[in-house]
């Protein structure tokens, strides 16, 4: 084997490393309150995690020149193309860069869902996050409930069924019926 | 208002291509390593001038850069797949070269005062600062770690790594043995290029 065909399949390896998945999503012991936040996106709206209360929140935290970050974009992208639909929400918090930079990039993976901007790193400090990327799930109560330090496969099955389980109770039968035990529980 | 996309700048592009495509040991420039109780932590040599266009591409000045790829850098890899929790402190770790005592690493925060110091903004401070291995972390089952350590010494030092780490309340010391600072020259043979 030669020195190059070596080298491609040490590439090829090295890659392997850092792209494998380490599981689906990390619970988050105790459910911490997430650190409420306002950012600019790129798209000069202000975010503000408070007003998504009632919703799953993913918020990413990410930078271009991450290769796991720039890895795992496209699958973040078709997931959320499904999340959408199901009323969890995709927010993608850029570290630390211009939004030139940012703004670039997003252009260049057709980033649809909304991309913001954590210009002094204060943001992803207070989230505890200990490397980039760095992704959590936040409840409709807006606790922390998931966690995942590196890339994932964001549109496979198994978190989609992690996500979908937070989400409130849809108006069904089952959903009006445990309502209406509660209360008549709670006046008798 | 709409904005004109940018490309990319072709001095990002490079940093990448160089620091993650191309910084995979060449031929004769082995990975250290070390496994035990079911933790893999993994050390890789990454070349001076990959590391240099990494940072210059992230906002550096090229002296600073320079800086930077001249310590002695690592990337390191952890995974934990011991089954329970794991904790790594780097302000334990400790280095040996030959017979001298042994030393600890190099005070990151040392590095960032010295860049804020040097004018280097602070766009750029925040990459370094990402891009490296966490001075501390905690990891859940699972989960894995990479990130560069600057060990701080001579091209081509050769020197031991003590690197004690916390595995469900237990306290194991990881031994690596022989590590190699890279050196432009190991890096330009080993991929038949001669030195820029």
């Amino acid at each position: 084997m030669n020195a190059g065909r070596r080298r491609l399949l040490g590439a090829l390896a090295w890659v392997v490393v850092t792209g494998a998945v380490a599981g689906p999503l990390t619970p988050v012991h105790h459910r911490p309150q997430a650190p409420d936040f306002e950012l600019q996106g790129i798209d000069d709206e202000t975010y503000r995690l408070r007003d998504y209360r009632g919703k799953v929140v993913v918020v990413n935290f990410w930078a271009t020149w991450c290769p796991p970050c720039r890895k795992e974009m496209p699958s973040m992208r078709r997931a959320w193309e499904r999340w959408r639909k199901h009323g969890i929400e995709l927010l993608a918090v850029n570290v630390g860069e211009s939004d030139d930079e940012v703004f670039a990039f997003a252009a260049e993976y057709d980033l649809k869902f909304p991309v913001l901007l954590d210009p002094s790193g204060r943001v992803v400090r207070q989230w505890g996050a200990i490397g980039l990327p760095s992704t959590f799930v936040v409840s409709p109560e807006g606790r922390v409930v998931y966690k995942a330090t590196g890339a994932r496969e964001w549109d496979s099955e198994e978190i989609f069924t992690l996500l979908r389980e937070l989400l409130p109770k849809e108006n069904t039968k089952t959903g009006r019926r445990a309502r209406g035990f509660s209360r008549v529980g709670s006046s008798g | 208002m709409p904005r004109e996309t940018r490309g990319i700048p072709w001095l990002r592009a490079v940093g990448l291509v160089l620091l993650f495509g191309l910084t995979l040991p060449g031929p004769g420039a082995v990975p250290w390593a070390w496994s035990g109780a079911g933790v893999r932590l993994r050390l890789e040599p990454l070349p001076p001038e990959s590391v240099a266009a990494f940072y210059a591409a992230r906002g550096f000045p090229a002296a600073e850069a320079a800086r930077i790829a001249g310590a002695c850098v690592l990337q390191t890899k952890l995974i934990n797949d011991s089954g329970t929790e794991l904790e790594v402190d780097l302000s334990r770790w400790r280095i040996r070269v030959g017979p001298e005592p042994s030393q600890p690493l190099p005070d990151r925060r040392s590095w960032l005062r010295h860049f804020t110091a040097a004018g280097v903004s602070r766009q750029a401070r925040i990459a370094f600062e990402w891009s490296q291995f966490p001075w501390r972390a905690h990891l859940e089952p699972g989960e894995r770690l990479q990130g560069m350590i600057l060990y701080g010494l001579e091209p081509g030092t050769r020197f031991h790594v003590t690197a004690p780490i916390r595995v469900g309340g237990r306290w194991h010391e990881a031994h690596i043995e022989d590590v190699r600072c890279p050196s432009r020259d190991a890096a330009a043979q080993s991929k038949g290029g001669k030195v820029q």
